[in-house]
Order: structure tokens, then C-alpha cells, then sequence
């Protein structure tokens, strides 16, 4: 018997359906229809976007048949459907209006579709039709290659090394070339980015806003969120930004630009959650078109929930000081102008923006008291205890705010460096003197 | 495509409506186009089908070609239901009609259906090859195995615009003209 887990390669959006549906008195209708979802073993979800005569038919007898073509062999499916519910929010939902965006894009149809619901079928039975099948090869098995990216996980103590490892595995295993991951910063809502991999610059600190793009959404619903042609509601792109009336650089609160591809036309965004909760994004793009499928959807949500856990343990483990360990420094004459803006914690090095919000108020409290007492080494602990700091008290999301400034200050803190001394502990190197200036 | 010359029904075929479909589903067709057929299945349900061409289109017959292996269980229905939903879509800018008709049969295909379909399919898998769908999945879709085809006919009563939009599911002359 043919299930739906075997037909899912059917359901990209990439060839149209066919639904039939019939009225009250036993008229038949027969359209093309843009999207045919997969929701789970048993259920199909169809986008609604019209009231319009198949929508009334559906509404009155609430059975469909709709045949399925797969793109790569040709194979066809007729599926009888039941209706069961329209869904017009939430996860799926937003995942079928990125997809149903990208599939827009792709047929210069995005005047024209615009769901309005997500049509919940029960599938009753899937009757395979004959046709010409054509093979088809595939480069690689997602579930074997998840499962040695998920082990780059287990082989490193420091996380930001430990991402960039995790992103080249990305591409060594899974040919991902372009990937990024983003931690959530809950206070603001926003979604800074503190790994990327395969891009000229590498975009640390850049930051998107809660249901912003693919990976807005994917943060803001928690699910999977993939678009087969990017479309321009999607895109992060600085003119589409502009058009879209999003303010500032690419829609990047921080300033620093968008690293990405300058016209994907994949992008697959996937939620951290560890423990149920959101707490960042693993993000995926390619110029190729519809490059991310259902079964790597899967692959990369097994992967992202590995790094979310591997987080999550980090974060755990910061909260425990340990003995500190000694850390060569790297040495220099040079001394180094620090200006701090007081009224959102900007901090500039040299008249170049380093970073701002709550890791520039942690910067701007290690060179403080560097400067005035030289002092090395700090524990995550007093941080969180510094009300000066204004960390909220349920969830802090420290551990994040330290990685970014780590990164952040790996590309562009020069003689300023933060490295990890211990469990909980780390240190603040500073080579020359400091000149700091407040605003 | 060849035509008949009246109405079958005058008082249930509306004046001016037919010929305007015509026009627009030779159009579509000649240039290659994706047609697809509803009708109710012997369980009452609606069973979605896809044909291979369009060989006649007037305003008192429409013929359609069908693959009988592809769409056994949809003929069957048709034998007791004679209703039927026809749409035809033009590939590249998705412009489409939808024909309701009843009183279909099946025929035997003809050499004319054959021939008409080879040349719709040869312009279809074109279109599609154009879309980027690649011409080894265009080949293999728009196949034609000429031994397995059987002719529809019905007599058309409606014809609607199907382009998607607010205004799919109108009749055709308030909205395709």
C-alpha cells in the first residue's frame, strides 16, 4: 500500500494538482491547484486563497480527489481527500504561506497568491496511476548524513569553534554551502546571528526580527520554515528590505549587513528548542532552486535539535564556576579608544561599531573595570547578578550574549579578545592600554 | 481542430458563450496546454482525471482524448454519470477555462483524435520545457501511447475563466474578454 511519507516528493509545489470537487447536486469541478502539504502520515493540507467555486464545493460535501505529480520521476498519485478543518494561523499555516511564496515567485503569480487558510484533508486513499517513471538518484541519505553532522557536536567544549565546526559539516555531509546560526534574543525579539559559514563576510551580530523573513517566522512559530524560490516577502535582501518599508540595512537592527547570498533562491530556516523553547534558528540557503526537500527538512530538524541541546548543556554548564585556567595573552603597544553610548550601550573601538544592547553593556562593564583595576578574569556568575546589566531574571540568555560578544570581538576587537578559562569563568584579554570614552 | 456548426440545445447553451471558450481553448491548446478532466466516480465522490488532448471543441460537442489506463476508475464513473469538468491551462501565463458539460460518452479514438493529440502533446511538452520542468520529465509527462487512448464527447453547458485570482469560477464573458 502506498503511503503518504513515500509520495512526499510529490508535494514540493513544483508541478500543479489536480483537484476535482463536486457540488450539492453532483456537478464535478476541476482545477489546477498550487499546493498540495504534507502534514502528517495521514493528512494533506491544501492552500485556500479564493472563495471561489472549489472552496464552496469543498465547504458542501467536504470530499476532494486530487492527483499528485512528483517532479524528478513522474510519478502520479490520485488522493481522496475528506475535508476536516480550515486552519488560518499558526505553524502550519506559516509554513504553507513561505511555500506558497516561493512557489508565487517562481510562476509570477505573487500579485495573486495569498492564502488565507490551510485547508486540513484526511486522506482516505492513495491509488498509484501508471505513467512514464523516470529514475531518479539521490546525492545523498539526509538521515546518514544528519547523523555524522550531529556527532561534530560531542567533540568540542567551546562553542563557537563548536559552530563553525557544526556548519562545515553542514556542507561537507550534506552539500549545504551557506548556512548560519542565529540565538535568540528574547528581550528584544530579536535574532542575532554568532555562526555562518561559506560566505565572504561572515556577518556576526547581524540580526533579523521575530517573524521576519524565513527565519523570523521559523523562530516566531517554531517549525521548519523552507521557500523553493525566494520570493520578495522572504528575501533579506536591502532593496527588497526598502520596498517592504523595513527600516535600517537589510532590517538589521545593529547595522551590520546581511552576510547572505545575494539572490538565493532556496532558504530553509529551522528552530532551536531545546526543552520546548525557542531559543534560536539554524538557517540554510542555496542558489539553486527548490534545493531543500521534505526528507532534508527532517534531516536538518534533527540536527538543529542536537545543536539546540548542545546549547542548551552550555548554557548549563556556564552557570557553574570552576577553577580558572591560564590563558596566554597576545601582547601589544597600541592603546585602544573605546566609546560607549549610554542610552542603548553602542560601543565603538576605534570608531568602528563593535556591538550594542546587552553585550555592549557587558563590554563596556569588563573594560570598565579592566581599566580601572586590570582585571582579568570574570565568572558568568557576577554578571548575572549585575542589575546594573539589566538582565532579565527568568531567562537571561547570558551565555548567548557572551558567545556574540566573543565572536563579535574575535573579528573586530583587535587587541581585545574574550576566551573561555573555565566552566562558567572566562577572560577578558586586553593587550595595551585602554582609552574609554562615555556618552 | 474541427467544429460543428450549431447548437445542439439552443435554449440551454448560452448565445455567445461557446464561441468565445472556442477561440480561447484552441488557442491554448495549439500553443500546448495542460487539460483536466473532473467527474463523480460510482461512489459518488469526485474523481480528478487528466486527458491527453482536446480534438473538438464547438458549441455543441467537445471531444476530449483520454489515456483508459491512467483514467479507468474516472470512466467508469462517467458511464453513470455522464457530468463532466473540463480545464484547460495555458502553461505560461496560467490563463485558464473550465467547460461544465453532460450526456458524455465514450468512443473509440480516431486517426484524426491521434493525430490532433501527437501535435498538442509535442506543443505541451515544449511549454513545459520552457517552464524549466526539464525536458526528460516533459518527455515522460506528455507521453502518448496511441493504443491506449479513448475519446470522450459531451455536449458543453457552461464555460467559466479557471485563471487563478478572485475572479476564477466567473462566467466567461464578464471576465476573459
Amino acid at each position: 500500500m502506498t503511503t503518504l511519507d513515500q509520495i512526499r516528493n510529490c508535494l514540493e509545489g513544483v508541478v500543479p494538482a489536480f483537484l476535482a470537487t463536486s457540488d450539492g447536486e453532483g456537478m464535478p469541478n476541476v482545477s489546477e491547484i498550487s499546493q498540495v502539504h504534507y502534514v502528517d502520515p495521514g493528512h494533506v493540507a491544501l492552500s485556500y486563497q479564493f472563495f471561489n467555486k472549489t472552496r464552496r464545493n469543498v465547504l458542501a460535501t467536504r470530499v476532494a480527489s486530487v492527483i499528485v505529480v512528483d517532479p524528478d520521476s513522474n510519478a502520479q498519485y490520485r488522493l481522496e481527500l475528506d475535508f476536516e478543518e480550515t486552519q488560518t494561523s499558526g505553524p502550519l499555516f506559516e509554513a504553507m504561506r513561505a511555500k506558497l511564496a516561493g512557489i508565487a515567485s517562481h510562476t509570477h503569480m505573487e500579485s495573486v497568491f495569498r492564502l488565507l487558510g490551510s485547508d486540513v484533508y484526511e486522506v482516505r486513499v492513495i491509488e498509484p496511476l501508471p505513467s512514464r517513471r523516470l529514475e531518479v538518484l539521490r546525492p545523498c541519505n539526509p538521515l546518514s548524513a544528519a547523523r555524522r553532522v550531529a556527532a561534530e557536536l560531542t567533540t568540542s567544549e567551546e562553542v563557537g569553534p563548536l559552530l563553525d565546526r557544526f556548519l562545515a559539516a553542514l556542507e561537507r555531509q550534506m552539500g549545504i554551502g551557506h548556512s548560519m546560526v542565529l540565538m535568540l534574543d528574547p528581550e528584544t525579539g530579536r535574532l542575532f546571528t554568532v555562526a555562518s559559514h561559506g560566505y565572504p563576510s561572515t556577518g556576526i551580530g547581524f540580526d533579523v526580527g521575530l517573524g521576519q523573513g524565513v527565519i523570523g517566522v521559523a523562530a516566531a512559530e517554531g517549525v521548519p520554515i523552507r521557500i523553493g524560490h525566494l520570493a520578495a516577502d522572504y528575501s533579506y535582501g536591502e532593496a527588497v528590505h526598502s520596498a517592504a518599508g523595513i527600516d535600517g540595512p537589510a532590517g538589521s537592527a545593529t547595522g551590520v549587513p546581511y552576510p547572505g547570498l545575494e539572490a538565493p533562491l532556496s532558504q530553509i530556516a529551522l528552530p532551536l528548542r531545546p526543552m520546548g523553547e525557542t531559543v534560536g534558528v539554524l538557517f540554510a540557503e542555496s542558489p539553486q532552486r527548490n534545493r531543500f526537500g521534505y526528507d532534508d527538512e527532517d534531516a536538518l530538524q534533527l540536527v538543529a535539535q542536537s545543536l539546540g541541546m548542545r546549547l542548551l548543556l552550555g548554557r548549563q554548564d556556564g552557570r557553574e564556576p570552576a577553577a580558572p585556567q591560564s590563558i596566554e595573552t597576545a601582547s601589544s603597544a597600541a592603546p585602544l579608544r573605546l566609546r560607549h553610548y549610554r542610552f542603548d550601550d553602542t560601543v565603538f573601538i576605534e570608531d568602528a561599531y563593535l556591538i550594542k544592547g546587552v553585550a555592549g553593556a557587558i563590554f563596556w562593564k569588563l573594560a570598565t573595570e579592566h581599566a580601572e583595576t586590570g582585571r582579568t578574569e570574570f565568572c558568568n556568575r557576577e554578571l548575572r547578578l549585575d542589575a546594573t546589566l539589566r538582565l532579565p531574571a527568568h531567562f537571561d540568555n547570558l551565555e548567548s550574549r557572551l558567545l556574540l560578544l566573543q565572536r563579535r570581538l574575535a573579528e573586530r576587537g583587535g587587541g581585545i579578545q574574550i576566551h573561555r578559562s573555565g566552566r562558567g569563568r572566562f577572560r577578558f584579554d586586553v593587550a595595551g592600554d585602554l582609552t574609554l570614552e562615555e556618552l | 481542430m474541427p467544429s460543428a456548426q450549431a447548437p445542439a440545445d439552443p435554449a440551454e447553451t448560452e448565445p455567445g458563450l461557446l464561441p468565445e471558450a472556442q477561440t480561447l481553448v484552441e488557442a491554448f491548446c495549439r500553443h500546448g496546454a495542460s487539460i483536466i478532466i473532473g467527474v463523480i466516480g460510482l461512489s459518488g465522490r469526485p474523481l480528478a482525471g487528466v486527458a491527453l488532448g482536446c480534438t473538438e471543441f464547438g458549441p455543441n460537442k467537445v471531444r476530449v482524448l483520454l489515456s483508459r489506463p491512467l483514467n479507468s476508475e474516472l470512466l467508469h464513473g462517467l458511464m453513470r454519470n455522464s457530468r463532466i469538468a473540463l480545464t484547460v491551462s495555458e502553461v505560461p501565463t496560467h490563463r485558464s477555462i473550465q467547460i461544465k458539460g453532460e450526456g458524455a460518452v465514450l468512443l473509440a479514438a480516431q486517426a484524426e483524435d491521434l493525430q490532433i493529440a501527437k501535435r498538442q502533446l509535442r506543443a505541451f511538452r515544449d511549454q513545459l520545457i520552457d517552464a524549466e520542468y526539464g525536458e526528460a520529465f516533459a518527455t515522460a509527462y506528455c507521453r502518448f501511447d496511441p493504443a491506449e487512448a479513448v475519446a470522450v464527447e459531451f455536449i458543453p453547458r457552461a464555460a467559466f475563466t479557471q485563471t487563478p485570482g478572485p475572479r476564477a469560477g466567473e462566467r466567461l464573458q464578464e471576465s476573459v474578454r
